[in-house]
Order: C-alpha cells, then sequence, then structure tokens
C-alpha cells in the first residue's frame, strides 16, 4: 500500500460528524416548542380572561335591563293608585312575584325592595321608592346571591 | 506522477467537500439561533402584551364592579377614588407604577398610602363625565377606557 | 458501472453528512411549519382577547349612556363624537351601523369591525332596550352581544 494511501485511511475523517445537525434540530425544535407552548398558554389565558370578562359585562346589562323592566312594571302598578295602603295595590305587586321582595310603605310613598339575579353568585339589589313625585332609586348595586350564614368562629373556649 | 495528481485531486476534492460540509452546517447552526431568537422575542411581545392588557383590563373592570357593589363613590382627586360604604370606605389609587386599595372605617381620613396593591399602571385617570365616572389605564401601550354610573 | 456516489472524495462520511442534513431539514421544515402556526395562532388570540376587551368596554360605556339619556343619538356623540352618523328608523325602533378600527374608534375609511346599535320602545312608556352586536369587518361573524336598557319616563329621577 502507498504511504499516502495509508496517510489518507489513518486520517480522522473530513468534514462534521454524523449525528450533530440531528442533535442541533432536536435541540433547536424542543427550544421553540417549548417558547411556542408558552406564547400559546399566555395568549390562551388572556383570551379566557377576556371571554369570561366580556360575558359578565353582557349578563350584568341583561340583569340590570331586566331590573328596569321591573321598575317600569311597578312604577305602571304604583302610580295608578294614590293611597299605598290599598290592599289591591299589594295583590297587583304580589303578582309579578319578584325575587326577595319586600315593600314597605311610608307616610309619603312606598319603598319596594327586590333581587334581580346577573348569574348563579350575583344579584343586582334595587331599592326604590315611589311618591306622587316619582320614583327615585335608593339603591342599585351588586350582591352576592350566597345568603351570609351565621356561622360561630370556632374558637377553643377552653373546654 | 498520474497516480500523484489522482491522488492530489481526491485530497482537494475532499478538502472542497469537507469545507462546503462545514459551510453548511455553520448556515445551518445561525440559522437555528436566529430562529431561536426570533421565537423569543415573538414569546417576549406576547407574554408583555398579555400582562399589560390583563393588568390594564382586569384594573378597570375591578374598579367598575366595585363601584356597582358600593353605596357612592366620589372622586377625590385625578387618580384616587372613594368608595363609600356602610361602615367604612374604600380608597383606590394609584402610585409608583401601580393601582392600590385601602380600606378605612368610618370616621379616619382616608389617605393614599399603605394600601394593598392590585394591579400594575403606569397611569389611572377618574373623571366625572356627564353624570357617569370615567376611568382609564394606561399599562404600557394598552390604554382602556370605560364608563360607569 | 461505478456508482457517483462511490466517486465523490472521501463519498462514504460526506454523503452520510449530506443525507442527514437533508432529512434534518425536511423534519426541521415540519416541525417549524408546525411551531410557525402555534405563533401565529398565540399572536391571533392575543389580538382578539385585546379586541373583545375593547369591544366590551365600548359596550359597557354605550349602554351606561344609554341608561343615563335613554337616546341613541346623544350615546352615539358622547362615544364617538359628532358625527353624521346614518341613524334609521322611526320613533319606535331606531337602527344604526357604525364602522369601527380594532380600538373601537369610529373610522367610517377603514372599517375592520362593525358595531350594530339598535334601540326600540317598550311598554310602558320610557322603557327602552339597546341591543349592540358587533360583527367582523370581512366575514361578518358575530363577535360580541349585549342587550342593555333604560328607563327615563320623565317624572322619575335616576340617581
Amino acid at each position: 500500500m502507498d504511504v499516502k494511501e495509508k496517510v489518507r485511511k489513518n486520517s480522522r475523517p473530513a468534514g462534521i460528524g454524523t449525528g450533530y445537525l440531528s442533535l442541533m434540530m432536536i435541540f433547536v425544535t424542543l427550544c421553540l416548542t417549548a417558547l411556542a407552548a408558552l406564547s400559546f398558554s399566555a395568549a390562551e389565558n388572556g383570551r379566557r380572561f377576556s371571554v369570561r370578562s366580556a360575558d359578565y359585562t353582557a349578563e350584568y346589562y341583561a340583569a340590570d335591563l331586566e331590573a328596569k323592566r321591573t321598575l317600569a312594571e311597578l312604577d305602571t302598578i304604583v302610580s295608578g293608585y294614590s293611597d299605598y295602603r290599598d290592599f289591591m295595590l299589594f295583590a297587583e305587586l304580589d303578582e309579578l312575584d319578584l325575587d326577595g321582595e319586600e315593600y314597605f310603605i311610608l307616610p309619603d310613598g312606598l319603598e319596594a325592595f327586590w333581587e334581580t339575579p346577573i348569574n348563579d353568585r350575583q344579584n343586582i339589589s334595587c331599592k326604590v321608592r315611589f311618591s306622587a313625585d316619582g320614583f327615585e332609586i335608593l339603591d342599585w348595586r351588586t350582591v352576592s346571591a350566597g345568603e351570609m350564614e351565621e356561622a360561630p368562629l370556632g374558637v377553643w373556649l377552653g373546654e | 506522477m498520474n497516480s500523484f495528481n489522482s491522488t492530489e485531486s481526491k485530497r482537494l476534492g475532499e478538502t472542497v467537500s469537507s469545507a462546503a460540509s462545514m459551510t453548511l452546517f455553520l448556515i445551518f447552526a445561525v440559522c437555528c439561533l436566529i430562529i431561536i431568537s426570533v421565537a423569543a422575542t415573538a414569546y417576549g411581545r406576547i407574554s408583555k402584551n398579555y400582562e399589560n392588557t390583563f393588568d390594564s383590563t382586569a384594573a378597570v373592570r375591578y374598579i367598575t364592579n366595585k363601584m356597582r357593589a358600593c353605596g357612592e363613590a366620589e372622586i377625590v382627586s385625578e387618580s384616587e377614588l372613594l368608595l363609600r360604604d356602610s361602615g367604612y370606605s374604600t380608597l383606590i389609587y394609584q402610585s409608583g407604577g401601580a393601582v392600590y386599595e385601602r380600606l378605612f372605617p368610618d370616621g379616619e381620613t382616608p389617605v393614599s398610602s399603605g394600601g394593598e396593591r392590585l394591579f400594575s399602571a403606569e397611569q389611572l385617570i377618574i373623571e366625572e363625565d356627564g353624570g357617569l365616572i370615567r376611568i382609564t389605564v394606561r399599562d404600557g401601550e394598552d390604554v382602556f377606557t370605560a364608563l360607569c354610573r | 458501472m461505478k456508482s457517483p456516489m462511490k466517486s465523490v472524495p472521501a463519498g462514504g462520511k460526506l454523503n452520510l453528512f449530506f443525507m442527514e442534513m437533508i432529512i434534518v431539514l425536511f423534519f426541521f421544515s415540519i416541525a417549524s411549519a408546525v411551531i410557525l402556526n402555534a405563533f401565529a395562532a398565540s399572536d391571533r388570540l392575543s389580538r382578539e382577547s385585546g379586541r373583545l376587551e375593547r369591544m366590551s368596554f365600548c359596550a359597557q360605556s354605550a349602554a351606561e349612556i344609554f341608561s343615563e339619556t335613554g337616546s341613541l343619538p346623544q350615546t352615539l356623540e358622547k362615544l364617538f363624537g359628532s358625527n353624521s352618523y346614518d341613524i334609521r328608523g322611526d320613533e319606535h325602533a331606531l337602527q344604526v351601523r357604525l364602522p369601527l378600527t380594532e380600538e373601537c374608534a369610529y373610522s367610517p375609511e377603514n372599517a375592520e369591525l362593525y358595531m350594530l346599535v339598535s334601540v326600540e320602545s317598550e311598554e310602558p312608556e320610557g322603557l327602552s332596550e339597546m341591543h349592540i352586536v358587533f360583527t367582523d369587518g370581512s366575514d361578518g361573524e358575530v363577535l360580541y352581544e349585549i342587550m342593555a336598557g333604560a328607563y327615563l319616563p320623565g317624572k322619575g329621577t335616576v340617581s
């Protein structure tokens, strides 16, 4: 065998060894996948939050509209009476069958209280005073739908 | 002589081929680095956008929800809103790049310090607008505005 | 006949390298396409959630103004400024289609989305319902919808 041929056979092979490209591709693909997954996760979280918030806004204004319809009905009924002690007035109000309805007769008017559900967790609590001059909204706010239970605190009493 | 020329041309070919393969490898490596940096930038942008949008929209929604649930809302200054309820008041204010909230019992003067940090926001503007309250929150490039009773 | 592969100097190693490169590029291009899609989807989701938030706030502001004024022209003027809006209908039902940008700013030249607002009078007098629908500017897909109302009989005060 020629000397040069021997040298060529024994020397390291030219170029890049096998497997480096594959390793590099695996590494880069993993990096890109991780980044893409993180981006998608962040974007999906943002979208879910936006959808929930936008849905709540729609629910709130739908409940607000319903509460205003109730107010309009109450106003129509109450304005037909000058004597707020008239039992016919209360018979008509009872027919509305409102959630949590309460009525208070005042010397110069009538106070009505009712709740309109927004969703399972929240209601719009409405308090309106009707009088000969019209109506006045005293309270129109969101409240928690769950009743506050008077549970005793778990305090050790030494017994 | 012919054998020598043939060996030399083989070696030349080998060198050229190995240089070409090395160049290709380098090009591939550089492209990979560029792709990773582009992907990292895209992730950073999406993540920052999410954080800014979340902070500013959540701040606007939090304040409007608080206003809907409170008895009375009073604008103390451009970046301070006092929500009065029975027995206590809540002061919502912006300071040092964040929106804070602090509760005060009745009779105590509300001061805009020492509250609980809610959301990061570079600017909070609360202004009266024809019987309604306009709430504007800015965080980064995102500005969100909403009106509330 | 000699194979052309064998005629290349140090053919074994180099051909292996080129073959590996071709395979790596093939798989890498497939992986890149998938990952690029994931990034594009993240970006689209991110923009969509921002747009949904803006639409929700825009609808909320419109609902609040309408609740105070009970008038569609006044609501539009306060929301988007003094422009000539093409409001159609009679005194019982009004409709308007507003071209908006993605930031929910009124823009007849660049309609990225449309805001359809319709107002209908209901019984009793003074009660009116507003329906807001946001649609995509290109395909008309419904993006967000909200109902709100106003009760302003002219005799009551809304506090």
